[in-house]
């Protein structure tokens, strides 16, 4: 968006019970801006700023993102460890991607050739960035944090790593702020002071990570670091040198391709929440069967027996030549710590779960329903039965209402005969699915007004629990024009 | 796993409660005998639990209601959908407090028309209404099938089926599943003159009766407590009974309703709720 590039824009986020920015774009800075800073202040300095909530769990992705795309410099590249959470990160300049381009940069002519070629790329790619190349992680972190004044890339030549971070502030060796306060308080602020006092009482009187720092950073301890691997898809294909047709091959098949999913599965401690089984045959035609599941899982045996449900779809003609398992939707599954006891709790658990997918793969998931409550006066909507595997709608706290309820509910309220006709009164006998009650007890009315907040036509009702000549009782009410209709029946 | 067992009984009782001390002993005896030989070994003996109405507990062969046994539910007439689905509710309710669990109940539109179930009359029914799945299905075949798998799956406590019509093969196939894995499990089941043969331990039809208020709702004429005749016209080891029960919404819990209407009522001896 073009127009945003010239106005002032923060992004802001709670952080200690206060609203305080934890970005701002150029011409906020220019204002005079700076991330940490609180709300109300940025809003004393500049009036005019548009405010933007900030997305960690976007802002998170997007890093991943560039730090996929930084791999065309070195295989070598992970997004940079930090909690998430921690502000320190904010005064110190956002994000932060790190590569080891050891035997990487004469690709590219140079360290500095590629260095300019990064940060140029990366401005094209609508950001600013920061880098460093240095002997160490921590030296390259805190250089390309808290010594860029003039350019915004900068090399530390091999073995000059202590010359280089002498200057700068003790926030320069990734400590936590409060460290970095208490070391401010007794007249430690630059890292030189650090270098040169005895290692003995620091360590005794703070802990072993300032000293850790500065040895990593000066090369002296060793910091390795991994890349993130790209994950691994989740499929699994076999195929056969002859056509298999027979019904034990094709069971026998998907067993084998089914140990190796949930193999790939348990190793990224996943578990498949959807599965698409893919026959080809020889001629061009393929069959899929998809299975779903109602919690993540990955027991071989669970997700055969699953797949045995469907096997009559699968019309082999003159045989299939390859079938492809690929798990579509999986999401995070822990291992279970069991128990010895039989019928323990997980165990229980494990075989609701169990069921419950053996009986969606039958009549489909909006046919298995679980009570749920809302907070509404009308009947139908305050509580409701909805799908299983509605993981935002499972809400069910127990309510009670004190007036009397029925224990069956019509799906839609049925209109009925009364006799008298055309009464707002308790008429004496009605007609439903042609049998004539006569009205002996009656309790109500109880009167639901529609929700007027919703946009809905709904009129008020005038309930009344009434009880027929032979005891049995249903739930009327009759709307405001005076129509009469049926719409629970009580134990 | 089962064996058929065939006891020499020569005569038969009037009924349960009428036998000798010494006799009631030993058929106690021989009855759990018979138990732990169709039961698996690694089992403990279940408990019969109550509706809570000690009268209708004593007239029971088990002393009770049995928490791993097959029941059958009959409307007695078309309009009887809320009494007989209120008397399956109180029995889940009431095997709940003793044996925490999830309840399967398979919904059958074609076999029982009267609306779904709503779940603030279950909860005021007192039944905890989060450990409740429901599958919906439109055949008694499903039903059936939907049963078995959740007995099979050993995952709850109590299940449910509304069922139209099941063959005498189909009612023992589920009783020995039942057995097998020591679930509640009931069939509703509309009215119908023919009931048919089945394997079920016992055999009810629910008939609402007219209730009769008291007190504060006899001067408004509102409605009294639900009323229920309840009748066991098929039990396993025990003698055909009726049974005429109320349900009192105020404190939760069933009597036994006086027969004749200027009476007043049991005072409630039992608490469904606690």
């Amino acid at each position: 968006m073009p127009d945003l590039k010239n106005k002032p824009i923060a992004i802001v986020r709670e952080c200690q019970s206060q609203l305080s920015i934890s970005a701002v774009n150029n011409v906020a800075e220019l204002a005079g801006l700076k991330p940490q800073m609180a709300l109300a202040d940025a809003r004393a300095i500049l009036p005019s700023i548009t405010i933007h909530p900030s997305n960690l769990v976007e802002d998170q992705k997007m890093l991943n993102r560039i730090a996929q795309w930084c791999e065309r410099y070195s295989p070598w590249t992970r997004e940079e460890d930090t909690d998430s959470k921690d502000p320190s990160l904010e005064g110190a300049g956002g994000a932060g991607l790190w590569l080891d381009i050891t035997g990487c940069a004469h690709l590219y002519g140079g360290e500095e050739n590629m260095l300019i070629d990064m940060v140029k790329r990366i401005e094209k790619l609508g950001f600013k960035a920061h880098a460093a190349i240095a002997d160490t992680l921590g030296c390259a972190w805190a250089i390309a944090r808290f010594s860029m004044k003039q350019s915004p890339w900068r090399i530390v030549p091999p073995g000059k790593s202590r010359q280089a971070i002498a200057p700068l502030t003790i926030a320069a060796l990734r400590l936590p702020p409060t460290t970095v306060l208490s070391l401010h308080e007794t007249g430690l602020r630059h890292i030189k002071d650090l270098m040169n006092i005895p290692r003995g009482p620091l360590t005794a009187r703070y802990d072993e990570s300032i000293l850790f720092r500065l040895d990593t950073a000066l090369g002296e301890r060793a910091e390795p670091f991994s890349p993130t691997l790209p994950p691994k898809p989740l499929i699994s294909r076999l195929a056969f040198a002859e056509p298999i047709g027979h019904r034990d091959d094709i069971i026998r098949s998907i067993t084998k391709l089914l140990d190796n999913l949930c193999k790939t599965l348990g190793k990224t401690g996943q578990g498949a929440r959807e599965i698409t089984l893919s026959a080809y045959r020889p001629n061009g035609g393929t069959t899929q069967i998809t299975i779903k599941t109602a919690y993540p899982n990955r027991e071989p045996k669970h997700l055969l027996k699953l797949f045995i449900d469907h096997l009559d779809q699968i019309d082999p003609e003159f045989g299939i030549d390859e079938i492809i398992l690929f798990a579509s939707k999986a999401e995070p599954l822990q291992a279970i710590q069991t128990n010895f006891q039989r019928n323990s709790a997980t165990q229980n658990m494990k075989s609701y779960q169990a069921v419950i997918d053996r009986l969606a793969n039958r009549f489909g998931y909006h046919n298995l329903q679980q009570v749920f409550f809302k907070e509404s006066h009308v009947p139908e909507r305050a509580a409701r039965l909805i799908s299983i595997g509605n993981p935002q709608e499972t809400k069910s706290d127990k309510q009670k209402i004190l007036s009397p309820r029925p224990l069956r509910l019509l799906h839609v309220p049925q209109q009925i005969e009364i006799i008298p006709k055309n009464t707002k009164e308790l008429p004496i006998k009605f007609r439903w699915r042609k049998v004539l009650h006569h009205i002996k007890h009656s309790e109500g009315p109880e009167r639901i007004a529609a929700e007027w907040w919703t946009d809905s036509d709904a009129d008020t009702r005038d309930y009344y629990r009434i009880e027929n000549d032979t005891g049995q009782r249903f739930w009327l009410f009759a709307n405001s024009k005076g129509t009469w209709f049926i719409h629970g029946i009580f134990g | 796993m089962s064996r058929n067992i065939i006891l020499p009984v020569v005569k038969t009782p009037p009924f349960f409660g009428q036998h000798k001390p010494r006799e009631k002993k030993q058929i106690e005896n021989l009855r759990s005998r018979i138990r732990a030989l169709e039961r698996p070994a690694w089992k403990n003996e279940e408990k019969p639990f109550s509706l809570g109405i000690s009268e209708m507990d004593q007239r029971l062969p088990a002393g009770g209601f049995l928490p791993d046994a097959l029941y059958e539910v009959f409307f007695d007439r078309p309009t009887d959908g809320g009494a007989a689905t209120g008397f399956c509710v109180a029995l889940i309710a009431s095997l709940l407090n003793s044996r925490r669990g999830r309840i399967l109940w398979c919904t059958n539109n074609n076999a029982i028309d009267t609306g779904d179930l709503y779940p603030f009359g279950l909860v005021q029914q007192g039944l905890d209404t989060s450990l409740l799945t429901i599958v919906k299905t439109t055949r008694d075949t499903d039903v059936l099938w939907a049963m078995e798998e959740g007995l099979r799956s050993s995952a709850f406590t109590a299940v449910l089926g509304e069922i139209k019509k099941i063959s005498m093969t189909s009612s023992r196939r589920l009783q020995l599943a039942t057995k097998e894995n020591g679930a509640l499990t009931i069939l509703l089941r509309p009215s119908t003159k023919t009931p048919g043969l089945s394997a079920a331990t016992q055999r009810w039809r629910i008939k609402s009766v007219s209730s009769h208020p008291q007190g504060f709702s006899k001067s408004l004429d509102e409605p009294g407590a639900a009323s229920w005749k309840a009748k066991l016209f098929r039990s396993r080891g025990g003698m055909p009974d009726t049974w005429l029960m109320e349900w009192c919404d105020e404190t939760s819990c069933f009597s036994l309703a006086a027969t004749v209407c200027d009476r007043p009522g049991h005072p409630c001896n039992a608490r469904l709720k606690k």
